[in-house]
């Protein structure tokens, strides 16, 4: 009699353990799952905001010169316009928020286009463009992650980052 | 009853030394989960001060220097020689109470250079640093 009460509890305690094996287990997975999971939708989220600040910061550098940026507003949308010359011709890059994404077009300046035929850029809820101060532009990338907002001052206007 | 008692017993040797092997591997991947939680939180933070510090030296080079106008531009505030402003996490203008984030920038007048920091009020740590230049063109009296 003895013995066997010896054994049930061998056993209860050997299928405690287990269970608290198979439940640990089960937590450092979850708890893995939590962490990728919170990586990746940060990853994500800061992507399209970090991707649509960095290409308008870029593409502002790109086309630093007098009275080359501009904002417009193009068939009801608000343009920033960046304008150079190529082999004796006027281009313009038109940079603006539509159906969801921050998007781009390269035309002849002034050529009548649809700006729904615009490149999609990245993925952002709202684009704003601003000129605070003359010569100063202030851009805000409204994204899922929260707004980013850029300040640019061009070399152009008397700019010298160092 | 002995064999019993003795499969008992070898699951159990087993089953400890699964649980010591599963002990060791669960503190290294906590200490992994930990560590890219901790990366991906920087690196976030990286981003935003980076954006912060240039915000600040555009500001500080379309105001040739003046802080008070610069401070404007920034939503915060300056005296002669010092610009601070506070922002949250995600880099929206806040006050100092609420703030994540504390930009500050010491200018010299005379060299026409200012030093930007941008320091993560959580552990005081800077995060970024950038030194600008402008060029304040000499104005007829």
């Amino acid at each position: 009699m003895h013995r066997r009460r010896d054994s049930a509890t061998d056993f209860l305690f050997t299928l405690t353990l287990f269970c608290v094996f198979a439940v640990s287990s089960l937590l450092v997975v979850l708890i893995g799952v939590r962490v990728y999971r919170n990586t990746v939708e940060s990853m994500t989220q800061n992507y399209s905001s970090r991707t649509a600040v960095a290409y308008l910061q870029e593409k502002l550098r790109e086309n630093d010169e007098t009275d080359a940026i501009a904002l417009e507003t193009r068939q009801g949308v608000s343009v920033l316009s960046l304008t150079r010359t190529l082999e004796g011709e006027r281009y313009t890059t038109s940079i603006y928020w539509m159906d969801g994404a921050l998007r781009e077009m390269f035309a002849k300046q002034n050529a009548e286009i649809d700006l729904a035929a615009g490149q999609a850029i990245a993925e952002i809820e709202g684009l704003l463009i601003e000129e605070p101060q003359n010569g100063v532009w202030r851009i805000t990338v409204q994204a899922a992650d929260g707004d980013r907002t850029l300040l640019f001052y061009p070399k152009s206007a008397g700019g010298n980052v160092s | 009853m002995n064999r019993e008692s003795s499969k008992s017993a070898l699951f159990l040797m087993e089953l400890i030394l699964a649980i010591l092997f599963f002990a060791l591997a669960a503190v290294v991947c906590v200490q992994l989960f930990c560590a890219a939680h901790t990366l991906s939180t920087d690196t976030r933070d990286s981003n935003c001060a980076v954006t912060l510090a240039q915000n600040a030296a555009a500001a500080l080079q379309s105001a040739e220097g003046d802080l008070q106008a610069a401070a404007r531009l920034l939503q915060g505030e300056a005296d002669t020689h010092t610009l601070q402003a506070w922002y949250t996490a995600d880099g929206k203008a806040c006050t100092a109470a609420e703030a994540a984030f504390k930009l500050q920038a010491s200018a010299e007048p005379l060299q026409e250079t200012a030093a930007v920091t941008v320091l993560r009020l959580r552990d005081n740590s800077e995060l970024f640093c950038l030194t600008v230049s402008w060029h304040a063109p000499l104005r007829a009296a």
